[in-house]
Parts: C-alpha cells; structure tokens; sequence
C-alpha cells in the first residue's frame, strides 16, 4: 500500500506538473510574511511613520510587548497562503482536464485514489515547506531584528500549527471541488463559490427570515462554514474535520470521474443537479432581494422577484450547461 | 492475451458502443476500422481505462484493467496527437515514462529519435505535427509494453516519415507484444496488419484475420454478355463497385454464386486482387449514422 502511495514515476509526474507554484508559494509567503518584517524594521529604523502601519508602529512603540503585531502579519499571511492553496488546487486539478493531460493520467497503469492520493501529497508537501521556510525566515528575521525579546514563542508556535491546519483544509477544499469541476474555467469560478457563497446564504437569509419570520433561518450567523474563507475564525477541530471530509470526498469523486465529461462545469451527474436546482434557487433569492428593495417591498415584492429568478435563473442553467468549456 | 468483451460506453446521450469485442493476441498487429464517428477512439480510450466502460469488461491475460489498473504498465495508448505532452522535452517525457514503464528502452528510444533528426531537448510543442506523432509512437514503442494502441498513428506525417514510422512499428512487434491500430490509411494496413475488425453501430460484428478475407471475399470483374442478366448480382452477398456499361466490378462473398457465375457461358469473369480499401467501402458503405 505504502509502495503504491510512493511509485516515484507518478510523484514525478505529479511534481513535474505543478513544481511551478512551489517557487511561487515560497516568493509570494515571502513577501506576505518575513520581507512585511524587513519593511517594519526599516520604517522604524528610518523614523517615518506613514500609511497603514502608521497605528501598528505607535501601538508598537508604546506597547512593546507586541505578539498582536506578529499575529496580525500572520493573518495576512495566512489569508494569502489560503489564496495561493486554491491556486495549487486549480493548478493540480483545473489545469489538468485542460489538452487531455487528465486522459494521459487515466491511461497510466495507477488507481484515480493512487493518483489524488499523490497530488494531495505533493500539494500538502508544497504548502509545508512554502509555509515552514517562510516562518523559519521569519524567526530569523525577528531575531536579526532584535525583536525577539517581544515575541511570545509559544502563542506564536501555536498559532503557525493552526494556520498551517487551515491553510491544508482550505486546500482540500480547493481539490475536493476541483473533482467535480469540469473544466478549468469551472474550476476557478466554482472556487469562487465557495467562498463567496456562504456569505450571500447569510445575506439572503436574513432578509427572507425576516420578511417572512422563518425561525430557523434567523440562525444564519451559526450555520457551519458561513464564514469559513473570512474569519478563520475556527478552531483545529473544525478545521482538521473539514480536511478529513474532503479528502474523503475528493477521493470518492475523483475515482468516478468520467473523462468523457471535461469541458462541461460539472463531471458528476448528482452535482449537476445540485448546480441546477443551487443556481435556480439563487437567482430566486437575488431577484427577490432585488425587487424588494428596488421596486416592490414587502411580501409580494420579493415574492414576484423570487418567482421570476427563479425561471429565469433555471433557463439561464440549462443554457450553460449545454456549454463544452475548452478551458 | 488482451480480451474486450461486449463493451458498451454511452456519450452524451449517444450509445458510442454497444456490445463490442474482440481479442488481440501475441505477436498480431491488429487494425481497427471504422467511419469517422464510429467509435474508435473512444474504444481506444475505454480499453486503456481513460473511460469507464458502462458494460461489459476489458482483461489481459484474464485480469480486469479497470479494478487492476497496475496491469496497464503492459498496456500503452498513443493518442492521435500529444497534446498532453506538449509543456515536456522529448528527454523528459521518456524519463517519466521510464519510471512508470519498468520495460522502458532508453536505448532504442535514444536511437529512434536521432534517426528522425529529433534531439533530446526539443521541446514538445515545437515539433511539427508529423514529427509530434513519430516522437509519441517512439515514446510508446519504447516502452515495451505487450499491448500497444496506436491512434492514427500515420496523422499528418509525410510519406518518408510515413514508411519509417510503419519499419519501427513492425520491428517494435515481437512474438509476445501485440500492436492494435485505428487508422483510415487502409493501404497501410493492408501491408501490416494480421487482422481488421470493423467497428460498426458500436459493434465488432466484422473480425477477420487478412488472409481468411482473402479467402472469403472475392474481387470480381464481370462482363454480362447479350442475354445475360445483372439481376443475379441483387443479392445480399454481393456489392456492386463499380458498373460501366455491361462490366462490373463486384465484391463476393459466396462460393456458391461464384461457382453459378463461372458457370454461365454467357459471363466473362477475372478475379482482381482484393484491397481492405474495397472491402471496407461495402461493409462501411451503409452506415448512415456514421459521421
């Protein structure tokens, strides 16, 4: 089994494809993380204090206890390296259905679960290293610096594991919708989605419970993963049973791919319907919102703009769908 | 042995195969024939486990590609163009395919390439379209896999690289290795290949080695004389190719009528050698659905 997982033609193969956004993992944490310290120090050492580091700077100075410093560049660290996790995930997979690269893969003698197995391994190896270098540069840095003496190693230890959990879930999420995304184009805008589409439930939701008092949509706020990819806000738990699931899930589809399907949006007949229905609905709730604010308020407005969405949203689907995407 | 058995594989709503089957067995070259739309590709692909077949099953040497895909280092497939290959050098790509592929033959890959005017560095996407097919059959061949499945292989290549790539294909054939090709260069075929199966309405009904059609299909030259009548040529067993005036060319396949024929005094009858071109117009001729 464990030979399987390592067959060193297929781990080439693999790296080969995608040993690009490795380099571009490891400069862009760069600039997200150790070369934001260098730019700190030298503002402080220079005397001007400008921009949006200007309150940064001054809470620096007078607190020097200062771990919130490290820990808000951490967090733009961690929201560019979530970015580039999705990048590699549209790069292993999206990429893939693109010039029959995926037929080539097929037609290897390896498992599709051999094969995402490997390119989950090689995507969770890219994401440690870029990360784990970037940090280690980062100590360095803080130490070259003389700001070590502020920094609570422990909190920041700490917090580097859960960003690296997160960073690795929200990878696995990138690569779980890369299985049932047909084309690249598909993959990039379904990605898309699913960042964005939390937030636009929570949005609808509050506007249709409260229009139309539904109890259990006023919980819209609780609702797991509504602000997943915004507030990172959750704990490992959360995180390593979001990877666990998708990495289950990735596995699952992947295996049932059907070649045949690339250049449509969606590869796994169920989740064309779930795209069917999902898009209809939403475009019911946006023109519902829309007239209701726009045109008509109350019940019967947002009523007649949900209902008209919803066509029109259902006609617009089925258009798409009959779309081949060459990307 | 490489055995597909009752494949079907429906696309978009349309059944590309229903219930194909063939074998292919050691040291054959076997020719996959077929209309443009008939499904030779995706019979390629689906051998190979690029598709999943909707029934039936494929098996070498009696195990099933599709749940055991490690069998598959002895079975290659070679598109019609290496579109996939194209971000590779050409030293690259058989790096890689000397990991996956145990058997690999960097030698005769190495060797193959110089005799092209190919170079190790070139990139992929550079190389012409002729050129891109004689590298990816070399890169095939050199694998050494018993199960080779060429996808046009003779695609755009020039007549010169034409006769080269079809020497190496037939000194890439052992006693143990097999080679299925779908082409339409059927003359090519005529020369090569040990055995033709016609794929038609997704099905494999026609399967013949060459010289069994040679022995069963008979090319014919018939001069109706005064008095004598076509009619007897409206039979099912027989398909008219040509017809001037009272001459006509004729494609049989019954021993019987023959023997009726010979036997009218009143007929003029030559036997001319029997092309896969010829045989292929009749069988194929029919099938309005192919595209």
């Amino acid at each position: 089994m464990l030979r399987n997982l390592f067959d060193r033609g297929l781990w080439w193969k693999e790296f080969r494809q995608a040993r690009l956004m490795l380099l571009a993992m490891l400069v862009v944490g760069f600039f997200a993380l150790p070369y934001t310290h260098i730019r700190y120090y030298s503002i402080m050492q220079s005397g001007e204090i400008y921009g949006e580091l200007m309150h940064i700077i001054r809470e620096l100075k007078e607190t020097p206890a200062g771990f919130w410093m490290v820990t808000d560049l951490l967090s733009s660290f961690l929201s560019t390296m979530i970015v580039m996790s999705l990048i590699l995930a549209i790069y292993q997979l999206g990429l893939e259905r693109h010039a029959h690269r995926q037929e080539l893969s097929f037609s290897l003698p390896y498992s599709r679960s051999q094969m995402y197995i490997t390119k989950l391994l090689i995507g969770v190896t890219f994401i440690v290293i870029s990360i784990l270098i970037n940090v280690l540069l980062d100590i360095v840095m803080l130490y070259a610096l003389d700001f070590s003496f502020m920094m609570m190693w422990e909190d920041y230890v700490t917090y580097i594991g859960k960003l690296l959990l997160v960073v690795l879930s929200a990878y696995s999420i990138g690569m779980f919708v890369g299985t049932i995304s047909g084309s690249l184009v598909a993959h990039i805008a379904f990605t898309f989605v699913v960042i964005y589409y939390p937030e636009f439930i929570r949005w609808s939701f509050r506007t249709v419970s409260h229009l139309y008092e539904i109890s259990i949509l006023q919980n819209y706020n609780h609702y797991p993963l509504t602000t997943y990819f915004f507030d990172m806000q959750y704990g490992s738990y959360p995180s390593l049973f979001i990877l666990l699931v998708t990495i289950g899930l990735g596995i699952v589809h992947y295996r049932f791919n059907h070649a045949e399907h690339n250049g449509k949006w969606v590869v796994v007949p169920i989740w064309e319907k779930i795209l069917i229905i999902g898009f209809a609905i939403s475009s019911g709730l946006f023109f519902g919102f829309y007239v209701y604010h726009q045109h008509y308020s109350g019940k019967i407005g947002y009523g007649i703009g949900f209902g008209v969405g919803l066509l029109i949203g259902y006609v617009m689907i089925k258009l798409l769908n009959r779309l081949r995407v060459r990307f | 042995m490489l055995r597909i058995e009752t494949i079907a594989k429906r696309i978009d709503n349309r059944q590309v195969l229903s219930g194909a089957s063939f074998e292919v067995e050691p040291g054959q070259i076997v020719g996959l024939l077929g209309r443009n739309g008939t499904g030779k590709t995706t019979m390629l692909r689906t051998i190979v486990g690029i598709y999943d077949p909707d029934g039936g099953k494929v098996t070498l040497d009696g195990i099933d590609v599709h749940t055991k895909p490690e069998v598959k280092r002895d079975l290659v497939f070679i598109p019609d163009a290496p579109t996939a290959l194209e971000g590779y050098g050409l030293g690259e790509c058989a790096k890689m395919f000397a990991r996956i592929y145990p058997k690999f033959d960097m030698d005769f890959f190495q060797i193959t390439l110089k005799e092209f005017g190919l170079a190790e560095g070139q990139k992929v996407r550079k190389l012409s379209k002729g050129m891109k097919m004689l590298f990816s059959t070399t890169l095939g061949l050199a694998t050494r896999a018993r199960y080779i499945l060429l996808d046009e292989p003779t695609n755009g290549v020039d007549v010169i690289a034409k006769k080269q790539l079809l020497a190496i294909i037939m000194g890439a054939l052992t006693p143990e290795s097999s080679i299925v090709i779908s082409t339409h260069m059927l003359h090519e075929l005529d020369r090569i290949a040990d055995k033709i199966v016609l794929l038609r309405d997704g099905k494999t009904d026609e399967q013949w080695t060459l010289e069994q059609l040679q022995q069963q299909v008979r090319k014919l030259q018939i001069v109706f004389t005064e008095g004598a009548s076509a009619q007897m040529l409206d039979q099912p067993c027989v398909h008219v190719l040509q017809q001037i005036g009272p001459v006509h060319t004729v494609l049989m396949e019954s021993d019987e009528l023959y023997t009726l024929l010979s036997d009218n005094s009143k007929l003029l009858i030559d036997e001319l050698p029997l092309t896969l071109e010829d045989w292929f117009t009749w069988k194929s001729g029919g099938d309005g659905d192919a595209a």
